[in-house]
């Protein structure tokens, strides 16, 4: 047969409706024919015929696919309306379900959107792993020079954080930071409005510019499109406003919402940083060596000074010891609580295994097909589990929003949903419910159905698989909640020891105020010597006054101040050269009464001592002199002129999980360089208010401005809050599982009793009494919470042990601890147990055999 | 033993006998021969699309197996797909002859007479 123009067609036409793989087999059947036909009648008429038969062939084949999609489409409606109807048909355990998994999704959600925003996510800048940087204590440009000569570097610049206060808008004080020009650029980020600072920007003449955060133009400026170019008034001085950045920018701390321009050459300020983008390919390693040597070189960092890593990417380091091992062990436990929560649904879901498998053995054989039947399982089982996942986005995302409440500082990143996160955690709270949901339906229309429909009716039956499932998955629930119940009760524990620490000074009652403009005031240092004596007298004289001192530092102080080796003479050798991180505390006399603590050793300070007079704190005593009498001995930090001890102070705690920031204290007279003060005081009644101080002082300079700063007690809850939400965090995990565990109990302990109210009339009918059918039911509750326990008491101190970093105070062994879980775990399982024991001490057996 | 998934509608009878008739005789039953089996015992020319689609769905069921026969040059070198019942196909075969033949049975004086 030759390919002609009609065969050509016939082909074209069919392989648009006959399916590929009958294509050939068809096309060989038509071929067939028409050769007949052409042999028969001519080419005209079996063309004609071949046309005719070919349209049969796609017409027929289109219309079996349009009306398969229909039926497909219609069993589709059908499944879903049959799933919402059995759903509707059982309500409380719908919703039961539907908000374990949406408890279960919401919590874990949340969780690591957190920890993904403050552990895992580099800092939302271009290229993070490039940008490094360095603490300084004071302004180094040669640093920034030294480090740019090395040719490591694109971009070198510096920031330093600082608070500025808006004078025209109702006085706002906004967290902000002094940055060289080039830190936007070097960071890779873009204005939504106006620019960044340019190089010009930097020039003591030209430094009257500001760059705002969207933040502070929303909430201060309405949004106003004409802020750019604007002048407002910012601490005392007239700026304009050139830019501003997106609400998610923060830099460099992560509540930075204001910038002004820095010159390295009269930087001010401590707590200074030196920030450097790496050239692409250049090792962390390999510059991390270099910087240390130009610090070392530079020598405003000892050469055996070892803590923590010279340089750190951005973004690392506004964590701190605590939060990483906090946020993992939460992170463990909401692991724990979903797996509980997913092992409750299931173990509800297949409670009911029986009497579900009976319903399908039903149908069976009533006639309806294993795969309709196990579609339609499925069926129900997506839905419930579409609620529970509904649900349970809608639970991330509350938690998620009032996240940045707790963890906003912490990072720079933004706290939002992870993405990945909720569906790995829907994936598997949906895996969960449609597995469990399956099992009745793959048993009841396997084999006889016959054999499922008899098969439960016996007294007090339930499937061996059945009873295995859900006691197996209770025992394992019990067991986790126990251990998260050890975890989180140490981290209560540790919290309140910190609550109640004995911090070594009493805070209460005292009001601090900041002095400034001093250096404006005394320029040269020995006339501000005068003045501080000259301030102090004049406060003390205030009739409200009960006591008062003055301090450069107030406790508790938040980073180290007196960072050096410490040669402790007289004689040193290098052996008696220790490193310490201290913090210094420079004083008048009155400090040491007014805060409570007690001179142990020595003497105070007294009018003739100069700043070559010190006193330690016990633990600085300890520390170099072990064992020895630390008065009239001499310590050199680095090259400086050596000290005199003259006496030993109590040591001041800070209580905190994080070691590093409880320092031991060294104390000197107040120097004669302050540039600010801090007037530390007690009043028989009120204090006076921040105007009357600031008349007042007028009197002695009328440069000096006053202002008061929050007490101690809130930098000591500073400290708090993390430990605090780990604990109400943890706390509320503990819960969760607890009770979800007892109420698995529970609803396998009542279905158990309903499904053997037969043999427990019978018991009574043969003269159980009533406390022994009780006994009966408590019986079978404890034999799934005792291994549970067991198994809970072994993960509760594998968690206990882990979380030693967290502890304050108590140790994994804690016996109110254990003692407190086991009462807990029993008494939950009882009061479980309590109303099915009472449903089967109420079963009469007259009742049950007149329904028999 | 797999149930019979629903009842057979009569022009799927009568496709499956056409099948079984064609294996009896030792014929390869592939589509064409299945049209000219039909038209010449039931006289009725039934059109190729349904033959095909009906084909289609009966194998879906299980009631029919198909596998690739022989080419020739009048097929355009091109398979034939030839088709025989299941057992389970016979029995479905089976069943609606003999619902059909209860059906009329007692019916006899009157379908004769038509």
């Amino acid at each position: 047969m030759k390919r002609d123009l009609l065969w050509l067609v016939v082909e074209r036409r069919l392989r648009q409706s006959v399916p590929p793989k009958h294509l050939a087999s068809t096309l060989g059947d038509l071929a067939e024919d028409y050769a007949r036909r052409l042999a028969s009648g001519g080419r005209i008429r079996a063309g004609r015929w071949l046309i005719r038969e070919a349209r049969s062939l796609a017409r027929a084949y289109r219309a079996a696919l349009a009306m398969g999609a229909e039926t497909k489409r219609l069993m589709l409606i059908d499944d879903v309306r049959h799933a919402w109807r059995r759903l509707r048909a059982r309500p409380g355990q719908s919703i039961v379900c539907a908000g374990l998994v949406a408890l279960g999704i919401g919590l874990s959600t949340a969780m690591f959107s957190v920890v993904d925003a403050l552990l895992l996510q580099p800092a939302p800048f271009r290229d993070p792993d490039r940008l490094i940087l360095q603490g300084l204590f004071r302004p180094e440009p040669a640093v920034m020079e030294a480090w740019r000569s090395t040719g490591m570097f694109e971009a070198v610049e510096a920031g330093s954080h600082a608070t500025f206060r808006l004078e025209d808008e109702g006085g706002r004080t906004w967290p902000g930071a002094l940055v060289t020009p080039g830190v936007f650029d070097m960071l890779g980020v873009r204005p939504i409005r106006g620019r960044m600072f340019g190089a010009a920007d930097a020039r003591t003449d030209a430094r009257d510019v500001v760059v705002l955060s969207e933040i502070v133009w929303r909430s201060t400026f309405g949004g106003d499109a004409d802020v750019v170019g604007r002048r407002i008034r910012l601490d005392g001085a007239l700026v304009t406003v050139v830019g501003i950045m997106p609400a998610s920018f923060r830099f460099p701390t992560p509540v930075t919402v204001a910038w002004r321009p820095l010159d390295p050459a009269s930087a001010p300020t401590a707590g200074f940083r030196i920030y450097g983008r790496l050239k692409r390919g250049i090792a962390r390693a390999e510059a991390d060596a270099r910087v240390s040597a130009i610090a070392i070189q530079m020598a405003y960092r000892p050469r055996s000074y070892r803590r923590s890593p010279p340089i750190a990417t951005v973004g690392e380091v506004e964590l701190g010891a605590f939060t990483p091992p906090a946020l993992w062990l939460l992170l463990g436990g909401v692991v724990l609580v979903f797996v509980v929560l997913c092992s409750n649904v299931c173990s509800l879901l297949l409670a009911h295994l029986s009497s579900r498998r009976r319903e399908f053995g039903m149908c069976t054989a009533l006639g309806a097909s294993r795969a309709r039947l196990m579609r339609q399982a499925a069926a129900e089982h997506l839905c419930l589990a579409a609620l529970g996942t509904a649900m349970g986005i809608g639970l991330a995302w509350s938690l998620t929003a009032v996240a940045p409440d707790i963890f906003l500082g912490r990072t720079l990143n933004p706290v939002d949903i992870d993405v990945r996160a909720l569906a790995a955690a829907s994936s598997l709270g949906v895996a969960a419910v449609v597995l469990a949901g399956l099992v009745p339906a793959w048993m009841g229309t396997r084999g006889d159905p016959l054999e499922s429909l008899r098969g439960t009716r016996q007294v007090g039956a339930e499937t061996r698989m059945a009873r295995l499932a859900t006691r197996g998955l209770l025992v394992g629930e019990i067991a986790l909640a126990c251990s998260l119940l050890v975890g989180s009760a140490l981290l209560v524990r540790s919290f309140v020891n910190l609550v109640y620490a004995d911090r070594g000074l009493n805070v209460d009652g005292v009001v601090r105020v900041g002095l400034g403009g001093l250096d404006h005031a005394f320029p040269r240092g020995q006339a501000m010597a005068l003045a501080t004596a000259a301030i102090d007298a004049h406060v003390a004289a205030w009739p409200e006054v009960s006591a008062s001192a003055l301090s450069r530092e107030i406790p508790p102080l938040m980073y180290a101040t007196g960072r050096a080796r410490v040669t402790a003479g007289p004689g040193a050798t290098s052996e008696s050269e220790v490193e310490v991180e201290s913090d210094l505390y420079r004083v008048s006399a009155g400090f040491f009464p007014i805060y409570g603590i007690p001179i142990v050793r020595g003497r105070l300070f007294g009018p003739g001592d100069s700043e070559q007079d010190v006193i330690i704190g016990e633990r600085l005593a300890r520390l170099l002199w072990p064992g020895e009498d630390p008065l009239g001995r001499t310590l050199a930090f680095g090259r400086a002129e050596p000290r005199q001890v003259i006496g030993v102070a109590r040591e001041i705690e800070l209580p905190t999980l994080d070691h590093e920031l409880d320092r031991p204290e060294l104390y000197t007279p107040l120097g004669s360089t302050a540039r600010t003060l801090f007037l530390n005081l007690r009043c028989r009644a009120a204090c006076p208010n921040e105007a009357t101080m600031r008349a007042r002082l007028a009197s002695v300079h009328p440069v000096i401005t006053a202002r008061m700063v929050p007490s101690s007690e809130d930098a000591y809850q500073s400290h708090l809050q993390l430990p605090r939400a780990t604990a109400q965090v943890g706390g509320l995990f503990a819960i969760v599982a607890l009770v979800t565990a007892a109420g698995g109990l529970f609803s396998v302990l009542t279905y158990a009793v309903g499904r053997r109210r037969r043999e427990l009339g019978i018991r009574a009918a043969l003269g159980a009494s009533p406390a022994q059918m009780r006994h009966l039911v408590v019986r079978e509750g404890m034999t799934m919470v005792a291994p549970g326990l067991a198994a809970g008491l072994l993960g509760g101190w594998i968690v206990a042990r882990s979380l030693a970093a967290l502890h304050y105070g108590v140790t994994a062994a804690d016996p109110v601890t254990w003692v407190g879980v086991l009462g807990t775990i029993l008494i939950t399982s009882l009061a479980a147990a309590w109303r099915p024991a009472r449903q089967a001490m109420r079963v009469d057996p007259v009742t049950l055999l007149r329904e028999e | 033993m797999p149930a019979i998934p629903g009842a057979l509608g009569e022009f799927e009878t009568l496709l499956l006998l056409a099948v079984l008739h064609l294996t009896e005789q030792k014929q390869e039953a592939y589509g064409s021969a299945i049209r000219a089996e039909i038209e010449w015992r039931a006289g009725r020319d039934v059109p190729r699309g349904s033959i095909y689609v009906t084909l289609d769905r009966l194998e879906e069921k299980g009631l029919l197996v198909s596998r690739e026969g022989g080419t020739s040059a009048a097929r355009g070198h091109r398979p034939k797909r030839i088709f025989k019942v299941t057992p389970t196909g016979v029995r479905a075969v089976k069943s609606a002859v003999t619902a059909v033949s209860r059906m009329q049975r007692g019916l006899e004086a009157v379908l004769s007479k038509a």
